[in-house]
């Protein structure tokens, strides 16, 4: 019976447990600490010429171009080799195309990083309803279980069913608070690709200027 | 070891550190919030030397005016940490009151003024005999610590409040409140003491106020093209010794505004690293260098050029920083 009460009681804590909001988050889909921000703009990490439907143009046109922005973007590269791969491809242009398809790699860079954000972005949403879910399901568990106690079960089949419930809410539990520790790292991801893109474009920046 | 071998190896010492440095080099060092460290660069070469450890989350970060002592706030342990500069050995801990974030030391060098977050106090440190001379009650979650030139006037502002409080550094009686903007979080002196700039996070501002009558000369707004105006968030400020130009770190804009102090009109905005927090001249003020916190990173700007001339990796989260004096 003890077993029972901490096992109410720890179901009762998930469920008066709602999504932490972030100061000035008011997104209650948006469960993490770090502030949201729906997409990166040029802005906040490009200060060179701008970068418009032209510069995107030019690398969805060009195969070699396209081919650089897929492999500096993905997460896999590291940051030196993207840098390398960056230096290369600058070093191999003339003074007239350099600008030009410069522009293009950060335009480039930035919207496969940005699309791919925005699929983290949705998917960590879908957790968060998820979890909102879940919630809601222990706290119907959780009233079927108070209530199966108060009646005191005398059958078999109804003390059957009593503990049913219990490993049932126990279970529901379990799962939610597990996603719960989770949540930290999949709130980790949106910011690291955030870090990405500035780092490539402070690269791609640099062999501007040279 | 004789005297006379102790000596011998002190010259053969000071003889490479002769050879290895050049004669302007110095040390910036950061604190890493998120790391309890402190990264110690060297600008010859702007390479990193050493990662110190600290307390916990470690923000402010100052030396004495003789240089020879780095003042820590580690505001987890509710205490600042004193390290010998030559040693980077920790040699005392100051009492500090309860989570303190930033300070300000008087300009005779003693005492420390402490902002303690958690407690809506100012507190005052004798750093000499490690001594509490005083808590001056603030408004809520005091942050920013400025002093005038003369020592006579203390500000510190309130994140809450959003006042600059003025306080009366030999009767710790506040003698003025000016309101600002939503969240002040920095207040600086200029050099010569006639103008006191306080930046204000949410209200996106800094308000250049007259130290002498307590009115607001005027606040500075920013607008970067391609930034929305929710990410300019003024923290950090500082002025040029001559009073020529000001610097403001704009947060999650990426940006360092300079502004000129005299039109008190923005002339340029220079990229740095992601969510620009704090900033902190070298000693001859030829180079301004700034924290980045989601960048890991410092900037280091061209002073004279008004150029970002590299960024240098730190620990996470860095968020003060200070240069060795000459």
């Amino acid at each position: 019976m003890r077993c029972l009460k901490i096992s109410a009681a720890a179901a009762l804590m998930v469920c008066l447990t709602g999504p932490a909001l972030s100061a000035g988050n008011t997104d209650p889909d948006w469960p993490c600490v770090q502030r949201k921000i729906p997409a990166l703009s040029a802005g906040m990490m490009w200060a060179g010429p701008p970068v418009d439907e032209k510069a995107e143009k030019v690398w969805s046109a060009d195969d070699e171009l396209g081919a650089l922005v897929a492999r500096i973007s993905a997460r896999r590269t590291t940051l030196d080799e993207a840098a390398t791969q960056i230096a290369a491809y600058a070093g191999g242009l003339d003074a007239h195309s350099k600008p030009v398809k410069l522009v293009a790699l950060f335009a480039g860079v930035l919207s496969t990083i940005n699309s791919e954000r925005a699929q983290i972005m949705k998917g960590i949403t879908k957790f968060t309803r998820k979890q909102q879910e879940l919630a809601n399901a222990i706290r119907t568990t959780r009233k079927e279980f108070t209530q199966a106690l108060k009646v005191k079960p005398k059958t078999d089949e109804s003390r059957k069913a009593v503990r049913e419930l219990e490993r049932k809410l126990s279970w529901q539990s379990r799962i939610h608070q597990d996603r719960e520790r989770s949540l930290r790292f999949v709130c980790e991801s949106p910011v690291i690709l955030e870090q990405r893109a500035f780092a490539l474009a402070r690269e791609v920046a640099n062999q501007l200027s040279e | 070891m004789s005297l006379m071998k102790g000596l011998k190896a002190g010259v053969f010492a000071i003889g490479l550190v002769c050879a290895s440095a050049s004669a302007e080099a110095y040390k910036i060092y950061v604190t890493n919030e998120k790391d309890n460290t402190v990264t110690v660069i060297n600008s010859d070469g702007w390479k990193v030397e050493q990662t110190l450890n600290v307390g916990q989350r470690p923000r402010g970060i100052l030396l004495t005016k003789d240089g020879k002592y780095l003042l820590v706030c580690a505001s987890d342990d509710d205490a600042v940490q004193v390290f010998d500069v030559a040693t980077l050995k920790l040699v005392k801990t100051l009492p500090s009151g309860p989570d303190p974030e930033l300070f300000i030391l008087h300009p005779s060098g003693n005492p420390l003024y402490i902002a303690n977050e958690d407690d809506n106090l100012v507190t005052v440190v004798d750093i000499v005999n490690n001594k509490v001379l005083a808590e001056v009650p603030v408004g809520v979650e005091p942050e920013g610590m400025g002093i005038s030139p003369d020592g006579k006037v203390l500000v510190n502002t309130s994140e809450t409040t959003n006042m600059a409080h003025f306080i009366d550094t030999t009767t710790y009686e506040l003698t003025a409140n000016v309101l600002v903007d939503s969240r002040p979080r920095f207040a600086q002196f200029s050099y010569d003491g006639s103008q006191l700039w306080v930046s204000s996070e949410i209200g996106g501002n800094v308000a250049v106020i007259d130290p002498a009558t307590q009115k607001i000369i005027k606040k500075i707004t920013f607008d970067v093209p391609g930034v929305t105006p929710e990410a300019l968030q003024p923290v950090g400020v500082r002025v040029t010794k001559d009073g020529a130009k000001a610097f403001v770190a704009l947060g999650p804009a990426n940006r360092v505004a300079v502004v000129n102090a005299k039109t008190l009109e923005v002339e340029k905005y220079l990229l740095v690293g992601q969510r620009v927090w704090q900033l902190g001249f070298s000693p001859d003020q030829k180079h301004l260098f700034s924290t980045n916190g989601v960048s890991n990173d410092i900037s280091i700007i061209d002073v004279a050029k008004l150029k970002v001339i590299k960024s240098v990796r730190t620990g996470r989260f860095p968020w003060g920083v200070v240069a060795t004096p000459d």
